[in-house]
């Protein structure tokens, strides 16, 4: 099975099969994703890539490249705060990793260092508020850790509960309650 | 823009000289306008519930798991996703939350998706263009987007 570099895409409030958009830049698996309410971006993944591209979120094309993470990583969870990007952990083989890094969406550039996550995430999941970022789950050993950041600031992470089920790679987003 | 006024506002107008103004629910109910401005409009994806689908554990795992970011403490049960599904990613528009691909013995090209203020299991949406997993989902609150994965 071949990594692609399709971007399809869906209206949300309907339901149907997607549509295409265009290309990344860069053909990969294993990014992180994260968004303002204009761009989306798409940073690391598969095999330790440092690439960061974006897209415009409301017309469709192809992805452009925004810049660097700090250091290459695959299965790199993503958060942000629709100003702010945040990208936690990922697999630098052999070992998982803990840094975190961010950009600011609306410009371009290269990332800069956050903080550290409490431990090395391997395949963690992320979402947020428009406050908090939230990781959660982890591998090799199915891991119900829950930690969190405040977007807005820099810092490592703190401790926020568990999960029903430790594990890991998971999809991860937020709403309304 | 996808933006709506925080959850106590409860509608909005217009005013010359100012940032606007939203109705905001009361004491015993009453409707009135208070002052906005930018910093205090939220994108509409973002809610203060936090959703965690599927994963693998000892298998591919269905569970969903729901958190109040705001507040510290443990995850609660929301529901099941319509099969046990590793590396997938999802985005919402504040109201529905939807995923894309994933891992799984079955459809590698299903979107799913919930209310996220009802617990409940998800139902199917579509299907993606390529099947794939591992893919990075960004959304504007209207748009859900999937970017590469693994075909």
């Amino acid at each position: 099975m071949p990594d692609v570099n399709t971007i399809d895409y869906v209206t949300i409030s309907t339901t149907g099969d997607a549509t295409d958009f265009g290309d990344t830049s860069v053909t990969r698996r294993e990014a992180g994703g994260c968004n303002s309410d204009v761009r989306g971006l798409m940073a690391g993944g598969y095999a330790t890539s440092n690439v960061i591209d974006y897209i415009t979120i409301a017309t469709t094309g192809n992805s452009t490249d925004f810049g660097d993470l700090t250091v290459g990583r695959t299965y790199v969870a993503a958060c942000d705060n629709t100003t702010r990007g945040v990208f936690g952990g990922g697999w630098i083989a052999p070992s998982a990793n803990n840094t975190m890094d961010y950009v600011t969406i609306a410009s371009t550039g290269n990332a800069t260092d956050f903080g550290d996550l409490a431990f090395a995430f391997r395949e963690a999941t992320a979402c947020s508020n428009n406050s908090r970022g939230i990781f959660a789950g982890d591998r090799p050993t199915p891991l119900d850790t829950i930690e969190y950041i405040t977007i807005d600031t820099t810092g490592n992470s703190t401790d926020f509960g568990d999960l029903t089920v430790a594990r890991y790679s998971m999809g991860g987003l937020s709403g309304d309650s | 823009m996808s933006k709506k006024i925080s959850h106590t506002l409860v509608g909005g107008r217009t005013v010359a000289g100012t940032g606007g103004q939203g109705l905001k629910i009361g004491g015993k109910g009453r409707l009135y306008w208070k002052d906005v401005d930018e910093s205090s409009l939220e994108p509409a994806w973002f809610g203060d519930r936090g959703l965690f689908a599927g994963g693998e554990s000892s298998g591919l795992n269905n569970e969903i798991d729901y958190i109040t970011i705001s507040s510290t403490g443990n995850a609660t049960d929301f529901g099941d996703l319509i099969e046990g599904k590793g590396y997938l990613d999802g985005t919402s528009n504040g109201t529905r939350g939807v995923w894309f691909g994933g891992y799984s013995t079955g459809d590698k090209d299903r979107i799913q998706y919930v209310t996220v203020s009802t617990l409940g299991n998800a139902t199917d949406f579509g299907n993606l263009t390529v099947a794939r997993y591992s893919p990075a989902v960004v959304g504007d609150g209207t748009r859900g987007v999937a970017m590469g994965g693994l075909g």
